[in-house]
């Protein structure tokens, strides 16, 4: 299959079925607002050293208090991790910030976690709990007195079922342009897609990385396959002139949101000077999402 | 159903037991016969009402009352689900201990909602003393649910109510959230003197101007967060509540000061 000259490979990417949840931060103003995101979703890349992979969704205008509103995403493997993590998180980086307040948003509300009702116990006695009917629901908010008034939580949260490690990995021919190609996606998906985080930094990842490694204590190393540095001393999947190779990684809320990033931001990387896109796999042995970048196109591209 | 009272009371009705989940089912022949306290003697709810079937009552049974049913006691007492609508006066206790469910009246007495745990109770116009408040001997008032007051309501509004909000429009009387355990109460366009007397936890939120009792401080003044998120589920002038500041008074110094009352500051 060609787009714009680009070859797509007939291959698949892997993905992991996690558990995430959405949190909504508002503030006296926007700024305030996105640092406070910026600051909660902080060294989130990877569930391989970070406690939880975050983002930011872009365009949320829900706002519960009417107030200036960001969006965030949490991932992890399982709800005790990822309660642990945002609760950290939430404590550190949100409470902290000038007039914030942290609310949720949809999810299975089956399954939840608690922050407000584990943040609580920062008010030192002097807390309030509200209980407001929601929707058909008995809603519990925490309210901490902070310095500069109050800082308001939700004391649960629902979570959602959802996929994580959704990728595909862009080859450039010359230098800067499998880069160029993967901001142009990053920017598309960004624009295009609801439900999904890309949660490296600037939503690209150079250093791809392989299950395992020559030292056993690490669970991961770098994707020696895809660097070009080591072709011809390794089993290389680049082809020839290709110089650079960048992975993008899609969280999403569900399946249909991943697929959805991924045909997008294919599409947007598909630029003069990209060889070939592909994607990151491991046999299909370890996760049972796979996103088939032929089938994904098909409908749009015919090969 | 819908009961239609055949003549105006004079003397007290007990229509304790006469509910939704309990004429659930029944035939009007065995809504009729059912026995209700009229003074002091027993008679057949039938003798009062001319009952007449909506058409679904045999799997949703809600109750409509038409008439004057000020003297009426305990209407909907201990209600669990479904829904009464009294066209008039709904009498004292109205809903009291209801657990769920929803009462819609024009007026009511005394008492309304008392010690309710549950529910939705609606008041279209006035309601007398101790709404939502707790009787006498009982440690707790209303634990849960909400009343909505239209007009007016009269003193010692959410006496030890423990949880759930209690929304009045129109003006409060004195004593209102007195001995206060927890909860929210909502008023609008003035609220009578000693609010928030004794009170231990719990918030009073006004629009008027406040004269609390001598255990209140004056605390800040702030923008809360929660007051713009609980506006949008209210049920009066939300208007009033939204983006604005309040004086915030902290008290009953006497019982440890974690009661507040918000007043609105125009």
């Amino acid at each position: 299959m060609m787009i714009n000259g680009v070859a797509i490979v007939d291959t698949f990417a892997e993905a992991f079925t996690m558990t995430a949840v959405r949190v909504i931060v508002t503030a006296a103003s926007l700024e305030w607002a996105q640092i406070a995101a910026n600051a909660a979703t902080g060294y989130g890349a990877s569930v391989i050293g970070c406690d939880t992979e975050a983002g930011i969704e872009p365009h949320w205008a829900n706002s519960p208090d009417g107030r200036p509103a960001v969006s965030l995403l949490f991932f992890a493997f399982n709800r005790q991790s990822l309660e642990k993590a945002v609760v950290n998180r939430v404590a550190q980086c949100i409470l902290t910030c000038p007039t914030t307040a942290v609310y949720s948003a949809n999810g299975d509300s089956s399954k939840k976690i608690r922050i407000g009702g584990n943040l609580r116990y920062f008010g030192d006695g002097w807390q309030i709990s509200k209980q407001i009917d929601r929707n058909q629901e008995t809603v519990r908010f925490w309210r901490i007195p902070v310095m500069d008034g109050e800082f308001l939580c939700e004391d649960t949260f629902p979570t959602i079922r959802s996929v994580g490690g959704g990728n595909f990995i862009i080859l450039g021919t010359t230098p800067g342009t499998a880069l160029a190609a993967a901001e142009a996606a990053i920017a598309a998906i960004r624009q295009k897609v609801e439900g999904v985080i890309m949660p490296f930094p600037g939503g690209i990842v150079r250093s791809g990385s392989k299950v395992g490694s020559k030292y056993p204590k690490l669970i991961a190393s770098t994707n020696d396959a895809f660097c070009p540095t080591l072709r011809g001393v390794v089993k290389s999947e680049l082809p020839a002139e290709t110089s650079e190779a960048y992975e993008i990684v899609i969280d999403g809320v569900s399946f249909d949101s991943v697929e959805n990033a991924i045909r997008v931001g294919i599409v947007a990387a598909c630029i003069p000077g990209v060889r070939q896109i592909s994607a990151g796999n491991y046999g299909g042995k370890l996760g049972p999402h796979h996103f088939q970048l032929h089938k994904i196109l098909e409908p749009e591209f015919r090969r | 159903m819908i009961l239609e009272l055949r003549h105006p009371l004079t003397i007290p009705l007990d229509l304790e037991g006469v509910l939704p989940e309990a004429l659930r089912g029944s035939t009007i022949r065995d809504a009729a016969m059912r026995a209700v306290l009229h003074g002091n003697r027993n008679i057949e709810l039938g003798e009062l009402f001319k009952i007449t079937p909506t058409g679904h009552d045999s799997d949703q049974c809600d109750l409509t009352f038409e008439g004057d049913l000020s003297h009426a006691r305990n209407l909907g007492m201990g209600m669990r689900s479904g829904q009464i609508t009294v066209k008039g006066h709904a009498g004292w206790h109205a809903g009291a201990r209801m657990t769920g469910g929803t009462l819609l009246c024009e007026n009511a007495g005394h008492w309304l909602g008392a010690e309710m745990s549950g529910g939705h109770i609606h008041v279209a116009s006035n309601a007398g003393d101790q709404v939502g408040a707790a009787y006498g001997g009982s440690r707790k008032g209303m634990s849960g649910g909400r009343i909505v007051i239209h007009g007016s309501a009269g003193n010692e509004l959410g006496l030890r109510m423990r949880r759930g909000i209690i929304e009045v429009a129109g003006p409060v009387g004195r004593f209102a959230g007195a001995s206060m355990i927890a909860g929210t109460i909502v008023t609008g366009t003035s609220l009578g003197a000693y609010a928030g007397a004794g009170m231990k936890r719990g918030t009073i939120i006004t629009a008027s101007a406040v004269q609390p009792s001598a255990g209140f401080v004056a605390s800040c003044k702030f923008r809360p967060p929660f007051l713009p998120v609980l506006s949008k589920e209210l049920f009066i002038d939300r208007t009033v509540f939204e983006g604005v500041t309040v004086h915030c008074l902290r008290g009953d110094l006497i019982t440890g000061g974690r009661g507040e009352i918000w007043e609105i500051l125009k």
